[in-house]
């Protein structure tokens, strides 16, 4: 049995489809434990539960949409126009724009799905080095985890019981520490201006006003959900049908003869990653029926002697665990079993909840298995190896923004006891 | 015989009074018999809802499982019948009725394969929201939230000219957050786990309904026991439910000083809009007869609940 | 077909929102209604996703093999995704004989299991696109045989 399972992970070096090797693997581990392989398609089922899942396909679809029309451009005269005296000006708009998206969207890869294919051109033709636009945009497509009203923010609370306000303050630090550092970075790597070239006022008024329908985007989205009026899956729907509505009758860049092809490429991406979540639903049942994680973590509880050595090791241990499960299981999984040990360590849950998600986030872009990576691969048509590449400088600092997160309890608490 | 493990999953969060307790009477099975029946426990929803550990229970993933009201009642529809708002007045009245409707149960259950080992409860629900919801216009007026899957609420609901909004448990409290909904049902002890109270300040002081819940294990695995063992399951189960029904009644009695003291406001009804909406209660029985529920169970259970307010 | 099923998409949920907005009402069937018909989209999608080679795949050595070996790899990985395939239908079809003997009702008061009924569908039409692509993979190695014999005689 486990020579075979070695096969299957052999053939997924061989260019198989990775859901298959998921779902293979999980087929042959159930059979194994003598539990009958139907389980296999019950979790998959469990799918048409996740009320997140609606808002996937029509994120997709507005993105795709968004793509194939001349909004990149758009986007990008208009950053130029308030942006372009910053060096790095359109990094830091992506950046932002992405950490904004993944706090409403909750990080299920849907950011570089819908922003992706419209940040990677207006970058480039910026005139950043695509290794490092993508490594940006991959990076970002976990980066709003720790802003409110992120549902595993939320979920962190509800498992661990302590408050949810409190750890909205608690997240705002860490988050921007994170942004900034990459921001930096960005600075850094930002292309030399070409010196003199300014615009003029008509340039700037009329960049202005190419850019006036698609602006109201973000705000609609955020006006929707915060003021009560749609549910996340309804602003998907909101959003999709005003892009349509645009790109189709007002700026016309789309028409409606190529509309069938555009729709049937997003749903062709879309079953592409349908069937890898529900594949690695399987796969997560297993190891949970199995209770595989809190075997692992009994393991490291044995080599921890102080506070430090824990911390340590769980950001180990939780980049492992980022690497194996989905956000939402290993909060359900490990929140319990840790957060007692880690109190008995003087550890504040709410600390520990920021500590917690900052891994799982860079959990999602460390080679070899993180989601971000495997999406931005696909969206961006490129072989996975080179977004290792690319992401590699982006993930170093995201783990030194771990390292003062982690050992500096101050940032996610002195908002608390300011405003808590 | 030879050694069995049971694999029991609940919807219930880890360190909760729920699995706690569970862990207990557990722990006092696997020691009396000698290591011989054993549990695995998966709290917190890791296994899916109701229906997705009923789907695994029939396949063998599982053997068991603490259920919610809504969930087993897709199985055993009857097991509705205490749902129905506004019926009980004390925890009294509702352990005299449980008794005498427990053979029924227990009888509905083993035709669907399930053993009913003990019934759990959530407690007394109330009506909790963030605006002020003294009468029943403003009750109306705000947005009513119903769980997903419950025809007795929804029914109640829309009787009252309300469409609630179905959402399940974890999204609520974003959704109260966003203003979505407004009035949610919850007890004492649930609104304070799953934070709801910081949200729902207004708290409507007449128990709404009760909520309640249920520990099967699957027929077929239990008769793998010998009788010996079958014996010294349910001598644990008799001694440590009980107790799990007693902690809970406490954790709601102590929330409920907690909410006061974090600034809930307990809001009292006028007499004329409780005899209101017990009026449409009782429409609203008369059209869940017999889609939801039987008729026979629904005249067990008032005929049990006169007797005991005769006393 | 897809483009139909996510027109219907956007339309449900925005109609949704009306109901509820302007006419404070709403159908509680339309938001399973909908979860199932994304998944439906979903699958079906994964289907056209297979016939155009377009899966999310790891690439870490494939590309290092010589010219010569590529044929042969690309059959291997078939016949393992063709297998792998298979092994999901059957899942699939247990798992729907279960859902017809015991399954409730779901939307649009239709069963449930006929809601469930695409994933074996699905699952075996990608079965068959990869049994396919084995026969033309088969055809193409024989052929250059034939063409390397007929280079040396
Ligand atoms: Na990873
Ligand atoms: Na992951």
């Amino acid at each position: 049995m486990n020579t075979l399972k070695l096969l299957i992970l052999g053939l997924a070096l061989l260019r198989s489809p990775l859901f298959l090797v998921i779902a293979a693997l999980a087929l042959l581990s159930f059979h194994g434990a003598g539990i009958n392989i139907s389980v296999v398609i019950i979790e998959m089922s469990r799918l048409a539960d996740t009320p997140l899942l609606v808002s996937l396909p029509l994120f997709i679809f507005t993105g795709i949409l968004l793509s194939e029309s001349r909004a990149p451009a758009r986007m990008l005269r208009f950053s130029q126009i308030f942006f372009g005296w910053l060096p790095g000006g359109l990094a830091v708009v992506s950046l932002l724009v992405c950490a904004i998206f993944t706090a409403f969207t909750g990080a299920s890869g849907v950011t570089i799905f819908a922003l992706g294919g419209l940040l990677l051109p207006a970058l480039i033709q910026d005139g950043y080095k695509e290794r490092f636009s993508m490594g940006l945009i991959t990076s970002s497509g976990s980066l709003g985890l720790l802003f409110p009203p992120s549902l595993p923010l939320i979920l962190y609370g509800v498992i661990s019981e302590s408050r949810i306000d409190h750890l909205f303050l608690a997240g705002i630090l860490p988050g921007l520490l994170m942004i900034i550092l990459l921001a930096g970075y960005a600075f850094r790597m930002s292309p030399p201006k070409a010196a003199g070239k300014s615009l003029t006022p008509k340039e700037m008024i009329a960049g202005i006003r190419e850019i006036c329908w698609e602006l109201p985007l973000p705000f609609i989205l955020i006006g929707g959900i915060y003021g009560g009026y749609l549910v996340p899956s309804e602003a998907a729907a909101v959003t999709a049908l005003y892009v349509l509505v645009v790109e189709l009758f007002i700026h016309r860049d789309v028409t409606v003869r190529q509309l069938p092809a555009i729709m049937s490429k997003s749903m062709v991406l879309f079953g592409g990653i349908l069937v890898i979540l529900a594949a690695s639903m399987a796969s997560t049942n297993y190891l949970i029926d199995q209770q595989i994680p809190s075997r692992i973590f009994s393991v490291i509880q044995a080599f921890i002697s102080n506070k430090y050595m824990f911390l340590l090791l769980l950001n180990i241990f939780l980049l492992l665990v980022g690497a194996m499960l989905d956000i939402f299981s290993a909060l359900v999984l490990i929140v319990p079993i840790i957060l007692p040990i880690a109190q008995g360590y003087g550890i504040d849950p709410v600390h520990l909840g920021i500590v917690f998600l900052t891994n799982l986030q860079i959990g999602y872009c460390t080679p070899p298995v993180g989601l971000n990576l495997f999406l931005a691969s696909y969206r961006f048509d490129r072989p996975v190896a080179e977004l290792y590449r690319s992401t590699l400088p982006f993930l170093a600092l995201l783990l030194i923004t771990l390292g003062i997160i982690t050992y500096l309890p101050w940032l996610s608490s002195v908002l608390i006891r300011y405003f808590g | 015989g030879s050694k069995q493990l049971f694999k029991i999953a609940s919807l219930a969060p880890a360190g909760s009074v729920w699995t706690t307790q569970f862990e207990n009477f557990a722990e006092e099975v696997r020691e009396k018999t000698g290591g011989e029946v054993d549990f695995r426990i998966y709290p917190g929803g890791v296994m899916g809802d109701d229906i997705a550990m009923f789907r695994k229970m029939r396949v063998g993933q599982l053997h068991g499982g603490g259920f919610t009201m809504t969930g087993v009642a897709s199985q055993v529809p009857d097991f509705r019948i205490l749902g129905i708002p506004f019926l009980f007045h004390s925890y009294e009245e509702i352990d005299f009725v449980k008794k005498g409707l427990l053979p029924e149960f227990e009888k509905q259950f083993r035709d669907k394969g399930l053993e009913l080992i003990a019934m759990t409860e959530v407690g007394f629900v109330y009506a909790m929201s963030t605006l002020p919801i003294s009468d029943l216009e403003t009750f109306k007026q705000s947005k009513n939230w119903a769980p997903t899957g419950d025809p007795v609420s929804e029914k109640f609901l829309q009787t009252l000219g309300i469409t609630p909004i179905q959402l399940i448990i974890p999204d609520v409290l974003s959704s109260l957050q966003s203003g979505l909904v407004e009035t949610v049902y919850n007890s004492f002890y649930g609104s304070i786990v799953l934070q709801w109270f910081t949200k729902t300040k207004y708290i409507v002081d007449l128990p709404y309904g009760y909520a309640y819940g249920v520990f099967v294990v699957s027929s077929q695995k239990f008769n793998k026991l010998t009788e010996k063992q079958k014996q010294v399951f349910l001598a644990a189960a008799h001694k440590h439910f009980p107790v799990l029904l007693k902690k809970t009644r406490q954790s709601n009695q102590e929330s409920r000083l907690i909410l006061k003291q974090r600034g809930g406001q307990f809001l009292t009804l006028d007499h004329g809009t409780i005899e209101l909406l017990k009026e449409k209660r009782n429409e609203t029985i008369k059209q869940l007869v017999p889609d939801a529920f039987s008729k026979s169970i629904q005249d067990h259970t008032f005929k049990l609940l006169e007797e005991f307010r005769k006393q | 077909m897809l483009s139909v099923m996510l027109v219907a998409v956007i339309c449900l949920a925005c109609t949704q929102i009306v109901l509820r907005t302007v006419f404070e009402s709403g159908f509680v069937w339309l938001d399973p209604l909908l979860r199932y018909l994304v998944l439906w989209c979903g699958l079906l999608g994964a289907v056209t996703a297979t016939a155009k080679g377009k899966h999310i795949a790891l690439d870490l050595v494939g590309s290092r093999f010589p010219d010569r070996v590529a044929p042969f790899l690309s059959l291997v990985t078939h016949l393992f995704s063709c297998c792998a395939s298979a092994g999901l239908t059957l899942a699939g079809w247990l798992f729907l004989r279960n859902e017809f003997e015991y399954g409730g009702t779901g939307p649009l008061t239709l069963p449930l299991w006929l809601w469930n009924t695409i994933f074996p569908f699905a699952f075996g039409l990608i079965t068959v696109k990869y049994f396919l692509l084995i026969i033309l993979q088969l055809k193409a190695i024989s052929h250059l045989f034939t063409q390397r014999g007929g280079d040396r005689s």
